[in-house]
């Protein structure tokens, strides 16, 4: 028995741009590259987080506007980077927040970057991170976040939103 | 006695080497070691060179297809004739066909292992419960399962029969169908069969295919119109291969396809009022074609920029109208690996050729179908990127080996197939002049963008004096520009050097993102492309990848894994370690013997090595076969001179360097303070100690410089005469590998005197300590530092102990405090030009209006 397609696509304008995007080149998925880096010399926690320009330009479309901007618009960078801000904490192991200073955003060649930064406190060992961006727009995003301690790094990958994991070094 | 048991040789190499060599004392890594134990052993079909054996063979399938489209149902239904040559040296009992669609079912394999919020999960998502937050499920993965249950999808195989009829026994497994032989197939026979078959096709979007059709609702046409891209649409053989035999992994939808030449002949039955774009070449122009079309394409074939063969203003007066009436397009292709094609009523048609010359295929057409909503993005650069990849890629390989090239716009982002690619950029309908029931702007509007800018009327033909406009973006103009030249790229990688998509991604995306890398750099190198060294240093130093040679399904972040990692690899080859010339001879000579045929990675690796007179395999290992980086450290420079033995240069020297050294700290306060030493109230007391330092230089030392002389041979002392007159300047410079892929070492020499040299020193000196090495450097100049590669060509993933003496090098975030915010890089000029100008009439009415607002809410 054929099964008649039952097919009322909504409109699709941005939303059909990501989907397709998602498998462009035949295979590459959305990800944002993130690093979390302790920093001696600044005696801060720098928080990097690296987005591809065109995600970026789709995402937004979803978040705010269907006419969004992220090139063209200020209010809309700012729209962006707030919302890439809010969608990563880290925690101590105890659970407490670990206050994250928003330090502004650039756009430079294919990426738009958003810093963050906290004081380091040198006891402190373990973090319990947190990325969720992105993830409520399209759920293969992947976030990739390198934590770099004293040459050391520790990788953790979220797939899936609503998760911490908790990144430890000896 | 103390008993040194040392842990075997590093892991990695054991498992390498199968074992069967072992370091268990100390522990040294043999970097250098040669890749021919765990590279397959040479043979009469891939020799030792990684050319084609002198026995090399594969097999020949040829297709006959009748099929007819029924745009309603969405479903396709016909008929093939296969013709299978078996040129192996074995005899075959059955064949294995690959029935991609069957992965839709809900009990394929890839459905029943699609894990839920699992990693590298492709297509819509899903999330895991976490505290108080519950599982979650996309409303796309909502509409994939509902698209799943409504539709019965996969292959609905009606009959197998043989050439005289016979019904065939067959045994579908998953995406697999074993047919099997009513006879054993000897080798250099040949076997041919029917297969009558249908199957409904997929919503490129609801299912996250690589084909399907696009449904555009709101278009005039009753029922609206679709754009069909038809790809894996029928059983087609597997691969029967001298290093597998049968290739008939199951699809489970990331690794890709694994395919046999052929050539075939297609009728497609489709609505009379539909354009095809194919596979091969079409054979009957008179019967599909009008006479104003095929004159048009006669036009094109000299043109220098593309002619429309459809215009805006045709394809949308025809998606308006439908109709009943079918034709039936026909094709032939040869010597291809596979076939697709893609239909709809809405395309926009455009063409030119691409005279490349040579005795093969002088004349390659260029091709683009579009619709209206991909304008006028698609009419400036779709075809013309298409030429720009032809010209590019047959430098480096060979003349494009088809009668066209051809990119197509549908819902499928960006997907490969022999003369045909499927590319998913689109523009965006203006603000303020979409129609109420939300169609897109007539097409006045836009054939005032797009009238005239091809042929030769304009160069860029984005701006017009038309109000309201679609637009684009930037980014949407580099995804376009990108992904055809990528998409086309396929066409040599791997449609014609058709390495094994299923089990090695790499092969393909990798050295195809290597030249589209280079092909877009050659159209504008201020387009950042993403295959630099500094782009895959984030990835290459996280914990969590796994090797390049990974089997395609269990890779985990495919595009930095199996696209950047090795195109950056094969630039670091060719500008570091091989220079262009080597690099482009070895490249081009790869892509000539394999034109057409099979290569497998050690045929890659052996080629690189045995063309290029390089040996490669310290970097097939760290690139390919570890998850090393690369990170040099320059740890230390000591800096010697020459000590000459005699006392009367050397002593003087001694006593200069002491001089040198800072005062101490206790006798500079002595004299701030106005202490006097003893010696100095009373100088009449005095000896020859006061008179003669430690430096003084007496007989004695020169008698015994004499004796030293004397004992030297001739020619030991003509060197030590030429170093003492020379006094060059000697260097002793420490590096360690802290990365663990060794790494030819780039050096930056800033000599004292303001100027600079560069050195390299080849990734060998690693060999015997690839740890950490000492180089000496004698040099005629006084160095004030020195810099590891100083432009970022080895992916190098720490600057900061690159230089010596050590640099402040900020982090991302010091510099981005330190600079004034720079803000947009760049506008979308098209939409900023459509402002008008405020006047000074606009402000004062602005300053009008915004003093009535304030009264009224007063």
């Amino acid at each position: 028995m054929i099964k008649r397609m039952i097919n009322r696509s909504a409109a699709f304008a941005g939303l059909l741009a990501c989907l397709c995007f998602s498998a462009v080149f035949a295979h590459q998925q959305k990800s944002t590259f993130i690093e979390v880096l302790y920093n001696q010399r600044s005696g801060n926690m720098e928080i990097s987080q690296r987005f591809d320009l065109h995600d970026a330009e789709h995402a937004v479309q979803q978040l705010f506007d269907s006419r969004a901007d992220i090139l063209d618009s200020r209010d809309t960078q700012v729209s962006f980077y707030e919302y890439a801000a809010q969608n990563f904490s880290i925690e101590r192991p105890d659970g407490s927040s670990i206050n994250l200073e928003n330090l502004g955003f650039e756009i430079e060649g294919k990426f738009f970057w958003v810093y963050q930064q906290a004081p380091l406190d040198p006891e402190l060992s373990s973090l319990r991170l947190s990325s969720t961006v992105l993830q409520d727009l399209w759920a293969d995003q992947v976030n990739w976040v390198n934590v770099e301690r004293d040459g050391e790094i520790k990788t953790a990958v979220f797939q899936t939103q609503n998760n911490q994991i908790e990144i430890s070094f000896d | 006695m103390k008993l040194w048991i040392s842990a075997s040789l590093i892991l990695l190499a054991g498992s390498l080497s199968a074992q069967s060599v072992q370091q268990t004392k100390g522990n040294f890594e043999d970097k250098f070691r040669q890749l021919d134990e765990i590279l397959p052993t040479p043979n009469i079909y891939r020799n030792a060179a990684g050319e084609p054996g002198y026995a090399y063979w594969q097999q020949q399938v040829d297709y006959q297809i009748q099929i007819t489209l029924d745009e309603e149902l969405k479903r396709l239904e016909g008929s093939l004739d296969i013709s299978y040559q078996n040129n192996s040296p074995d005899t075959l009992r059955y064949l294995w066909l690959q029935l991609d669609q069957n992965i839709f079912r809900d009990d394929s394999m890839s459905e029943l292992t699609n894990t839920f919020a699992g990693i590298g999960r492709r297509g819509p998502g899903t999330s895991l419960a976490n505290g108080d937050s519950p599982a979650e499920l996309s409303i796309s993965e909502l509409r994939r399962q509902q698209f799943m249950a409504d539709n019965e999808l996969g292959y609905d195989i009606q009959s197998i029969e043989a050439a005289n009829g016979d019904a065939l026994n067959y045994v579908i497994v998953g995406t697999n169908m074993r047919v099997d032989l009513p006879r054993p197939l000897s080798s250099g026979d040949s076997f041919s069969l029917s297969i009558d078959y249908a199957y409904n096709i997929v919503e490129e979007d609801a299912v996250w295919a690589r084909s399907g059709y696009e449904h555009f609702p709101d278009d005039a046409r009753e029922g609206g119109n679709h754009i069909f891209l038809i790809a894996q649409w029928y059983p087609r053989l597997h691969a029967y291969t001298d290093y597998e035999a049968w290739t008939n992994r199951e699809f489970l939808g990331r690794g890709e396809f694994t395919l046999e030449f052929g050539d075939y002949e297609v009728d497609i039955t489709l609505p009379a009022d539909h354009l095809v774009s194919s596979t091969g070449e079409l054979q009957n122009p008179n019967q599909v074609l009008t006479a104003t079309q095929r004159e048009r394409l006669r036009e094109a074939e000299n043109a220098d920029r593309p002619v429309f063969i459809v215009t805006a203003e045709e394809a949308l007066e025809n998606e308006t109208e439908g109709t009943e009436d079918t034709k039936t397009w026909r094709f032939e292709a040869k010597n291809v690996r596979d076939f697709a094609w893609a239909s709809s009523r809405k395309f926009i048609w455009d063409a030119q050729g691409y005279n490349q010359g040579g005795e093969v295929q002088p004349l390659v057409m260029a091709m683009s179908f579009y619709p209206k909503e991909g304008e006028p993005l698609w009419s400036t650069y779709s075809t013309a990127s298409v030429v720009h990849t032809m010209e590019v890629y047959s430098r480096f390989s060979f003349d494009y080996p088809y009668p066209v090239a051809q990119s197509v716009n549908g819902p499928v982002g960006g997907m490969e197939y022999p003369m045909i690619t499927f590319n998913g950029p689109r523009t965006e309908p203006p603000e303020d002049e979409e129609e109420e029931d939300g169609t897109d702007v007539e097409i006045g509007e836009i054939e005032g963008a797009i009238e005239g800018e091809i042929e030769g009327d304009s160069d860029v033909a984005t701006e017009s004096d038309e109000p309201g406009e679609r637009t684009y973006s930037l980014a949407e103009k580099r995804f376009l520009i990108g992904v055809v030249i990528h998409e086309i790229g396929h066409i040599y990688f791997p449609m014609t050097v058709n390495s094994d998509e299923r089990e090695w991604t790499w092969m393909d995306e990798g050295l195809n993102s290597f030249l589209d890398g280079i092909a877009g750099r050659e159209w504008d190198p201020d387009i950042p492309w993403g295959v630099e060294a500094r782009d895959i240093t984030g990835y290459m130093e996280s914990s969590n990848q796994v090797p390049i040679m990974t089997q395609s399904d269990s890779v985990w972040r495919l595009g930095p894994n199996a696209y950047t990692k090795p195109a950056v690899a094969l630039n670091i080859l060719r500008e570091v370690v091989l220079g262009r010339e080597l690099f482009d001879f070895a490249f081009k000579e790869y892509s000539r013997r394999w034109m057409f045929k099979r290569p497998t990675p050690s045929d890659f690796f052996r080629t690189m090595e045995e063309a290029s007179g390089v040996d490669l395999d310290w970097f097939w290992r760290g690139w390919f076969y570890t998850t090393d980086h690369v990170d040099i450290s320059l740890d230390s420079i000591h800096s010697l001179r020459i000590d000459t033995a005699d006392p009367d240069i050397d002593f003087d020297r001694q006593r200069q360097e002491v001089k040198d050294e800072p005062i101490s700290l206790f006798i500079e306060r002595n004299r701030a303070l106005g202490l006097i030493p003893w010696v100095d109230t009373n100088p009449d007391i005095a000896d020859f100690y006061d008179e003669n330092d430690r430096f003084t230089v007496t007989n004695a030392e020169r008698n015994s410089y004499q004796s030293f002389l004397d004992g030297l041979d001739d020619w030991e002392r003509e060197a030590f005469e030429r170093a003492v007159e020379e006094d060059k300047n000697y260097y002793i410079l420490q590096f360690s590998n802290l990365g663990g892929l060794v790494s030819p070492i780039l050096l930056q020499l800033n000599y004292v005197d303001g100027s600079s040299e560069e050195m390299y020193i080849p990734a060998e000196i690693w060999r015997r300590t690839p740890e950490q090495v000492h180089k000496l450097l004698v040099l005629d100049k006084e160095l004030e530092g020195v810099v590891v590669d100083h432009q970022w060509e080895t992916a190098d993933v720490d600057i900061e102990n690159n230089s010596y003496p050590r640099r402040i090098i900020p982090s991302r975030i010091e510099a981005y405090q330190d600079k004034d915010s720079s803000g947009l890089v760049y506008r979308d000029l098209m939409r900023d030009s459509q402002v008008e100008l405020d006047s000074d009439e606009d402000e004062d009415e602005t300053g009008e209006d915004a003093e009535q607002e304030d009264s009224e809410s007063e």
